[in-house]
């Protein structure tokens, strides 16, 4: 059974609504440096993330500045494109082999108009998500780069498992070699 | 309440569901330096502003730095705390005199519950606030201070005409002096 089946079965849903869930998402397979969504392109469709990691990034003068890191078993959309239909506002890139289903807009409003408990769980993940945005930007102005480091530590250690190094260190905002110094640090 | 209810007719509220909208509000009143939430409080309420202008803060390093400003006719809410029932991690005070309309968490899941259409408004103020607050953290990890004016120039030329300089500075990440100089490079 597949992941995405998993999360849904577990949010609740009867068979009927579950049938008609999954059937709204296809899958799509991405090599290793595929583009999940493209700087200045429309960003048409909202993905769960099966298996893979996907790296956030805007470029700047051929400089790569990571802005954030999604795992499996989570979603991934360039918020502001897929919300607002105006082009992305960053690039989203495979880190490794990895498979998404995709689901578009128009069939995610079909739902939530369609399955009154859709509604509500698309509630739920808006809600979710405001948190977590808003958590990670309120760290990025109060903590340090250790303790934000410390903080990944506790809570999403699967990352550092996943993530290679210098993602980390960008998504700290830090370099690499500080990085090292600060994992030194640490046991 | 006559700009809440101008707000609610202009996402094409009427009849019973426009009064028992309003009705689930309540007017407050705010004087200069008023508390609408305290750091480390739960957020009970989400307001929207009928006039006056609030600012979110956090104290760093014993300073103050504004992440935000509301202004009249938009909403105002600790979302995060808000949304899940925790405590604050930001501070939201009036800047001036104003007046906001009230509504609790558990009115609001009541009202959405009962009418339909006030759902569908929840939704797309969800996504207001989840664009808005992605949009900062991006910006707060791509951008110098320079694009950041630049971008609230473009985007949001009304803040730069009613929120005091100091604010702005803070907003944007740098001091007030370093602030003047960007605005006389711009011109």
């Amino acid at each position: 059974m597949n992941n995405l089946k998993k999360y849904f079965e577990g949010k609740g849903f009867s068979s009927e609504d579950l049938d008609k869930i999954l059937n709204a998402f296809y899958l799509k397979e991405f090599k290793k440096s595929d583009l999940f969504a493209e700087y200045g392109q429309s960003s048409k469709h909202l993905g769960y993330v099966e298996s893979g990691v996907f790296q956030y990034y805007i470029l700047d003068k051929s400089e790569e500045t990571t802005t954030y890191v999604a795992t499996q078993n989570t979603f991934i959309t360039s918020l502001l494109g897929f919300f607002n239909e105006i082009p992305a506002q960053e690039n989203i890139r495979a880190l490794m082999d990895g498979r998404v289903w995709l689901i578009t807009k128009s069939s995610l409003s079909r739902l939530i108009n369609e399955i009154p408990k859709f509604k509500d769980f698309y509630i739920a993940i808006l809600e979710w998500h405001i948190c977590a945005i808003d958590k990670s930007r309120n760290e990025l102005i109060m903590l340090t780069a250790e303790q934000r480091y410390n903080k990944m530590l506790r809570e999403t250690p699967q990352l550092l498992e996943h993530v290679p190094l210098q993602y980390i260190a960008a998504i700290l905002g830090v370099t690499p070699r500080h990085l090292s110094r600060i994992r030194k640090t640490f046991p | 309440m006559e700009k809440l209810k101008i707000y609610f007719k202009n996402i094409g509220f009427g009849g019973n569901d426009l009064d028992k909208t309003l009705n689930a509000f309540f007017l407050k009143t705010y004087k200069k330096g008023d508390f609408f939430i305290e750091e480390g409080k739960t957020s009970k309420h989400l307001g929207f502003l009928e006039s006056g202008m609030f600012q979110y803060y956090v104290i760093k390093d014993g300073e103050e730095r504004t992440t935000y400003v509301s202004i009249e006719n938009t909403f105002v809410s600790s979302v995060m705390s808000f949304v899940s029932q925790t405590p604050a991690r930001e501070s939201v005070r009036a800047l001036t005199d104003g007046q906001a309309c009230l509504i609790s968490r558990i009115d609001l899941k009541r009202l959405a519950n009962e009418i339909p259409p006030f759902k569908d408004f929840y939704i797309g103020l969800l996504e207001w606030a989840v664009c808005g607050i992605d949009s900062s953290r991006h910006d707060l990890i791509v951008l110098t201070a320079e694009q950041r004016y630049d971008k609230m120039l473009r985007e949001e030329p009304h803040f730069l005409q009613q929120i005091p300089l100091q604010y702005l500075a803070s907003m944007l990440g740098v001091t007030p002096r370093h602030l003047s100089r960007i605005r006389n490079n711009t011109r």
